[in-house]
């Protein structure tokens, strides 16, 4: 018992020191303090730009996304209110900036070239049950192949669901939608990207 | 694409670790945000140091309602006179029969 649960207390110990050093910073930039503001981006690039990775494999476009998120949060800081961890309102920034960029490209979705699938993921695809090797990096890429066929606030709900481990709560929260929505989405959109899978396989 | 299969191809990429931020990535945000107009930050009035002390406050005052309400009970219930009655009857209890203290 005792390894995991000291781990989880000194986690809990070191969520709730940083909540408590980002209330600090908050206030020193809502007096006028620029400077802290990249305090603030370089605790939470990582998290924001790993969120952004999902939504755009592109490293580059991903780390415009990010910056883009930070504009966002500075012009938005009134509207964060405290009562929740201020990485908490960050990630919500983040999953709607990736959402905007979902919805622009699916305008644009002829001028996107897409990378080439590996050797790798296509034979996975054909043969799931034949155990072939397949990578996290391979099965990222087949899984946003296909989930560029899907609407995208549906891409959203199974990214944030099944990639990111979060809760109908945060999702509903993140989206603005209720948590029964969520749930009805969740469901069609798993059957969807089941389907753009099969189509994959068949076409590419 | 069976269940299974679906979830599997989820735990490996769940696994794939995400690119590194730039080395000057806060340096770039930064000279970004410099280059907008300072946002109007709203002041911190006594409206909004109250508005934020509202759900504490509110819960005091229910609490001493509750409170006040359980002791006006409990005292009826005891025969002591209650608020609803009048001077009169409040002092009546401490009165002899010659009406004298």
């Amino acid at each position: 018992m005792g390894w995991w649960t000291a781990g989880s207390r000194a986690s809990v110990r070191a969520r709730a020191t940083n909540v408590n050093d980002d209330a600090e910073l908050l206030q020193r930039i809502r007096a006028g303090s620029t400077d802290d503001f990249a305090e603030l981006v370089r605790r939470h690039e990582t998290r924001v730009l790993a969120i952004l990775h999902r939504y755009e494999r592109d490293a580059q476009r991903a780390e415009d996304l990010a910056q883009e998120t930070f504009i966002k949060a500075w012009r938005a800081l009134d509207q964060f209110d405290g009562r929740a961890p201020f990485e908490h309102w960050l990630s919500r920034v983040a999953v709607r900036t990736a959402l905007d960029h979902l919805r622009r490209e699916k305008r644009h979705k002829n001028e996107v070239p897409l990378p080439e699938l590996g050797e790798d993921a296509l034979d996975w695809l054909r043969s799931p049950e034949e155990k072939s090797e397949l990578d996290a990096r391979g099965a990222a890429e087949v899984l946003e192949r296909a989930l560029r066929r899907l609407p995208p606030a549906d891409r959203v709900v199974i990214t944030m669901q099944e990639l990111e481990g979060r809760s109908v709560r945060e999702i509903a929260a993140a989206l603005g939608v209720s948590g029964i929505a969520v749930r009805v989405r969740a469901v069609r959109a798993r059957a969807k990207l089941k389907r753009a899978l099969e189509e994959l396989a068949e076409y590419e | 694409m069976n269940e299974k299969n679906l979830n599997r191809l989820f735990a490996l990429a769940r696994g794939e670790r995400p690119p590194a931020p730039s080395a000057d990535f806060a340096g770039a945000v930064l000279r970004a945000i410099r280059r907008e107009p300072m946002p109007a930050r709203r002041g911190h009035s006594l409206w909004d140091q109250l508005e934020a002390w509202f759900p504490r406050v509110a819960a005091a005052a229910a609490g001493i309602i509750i409170l006040c309400a359980a002791a006006d009970w409990a005292l009826a219930a005891d025969g002591t006179p209650d608020m609803t009655e009048g001077p009169a009857q409040m002092v009546s209890p401490f009165l002899n029969e010659t009406g004298d203290l």
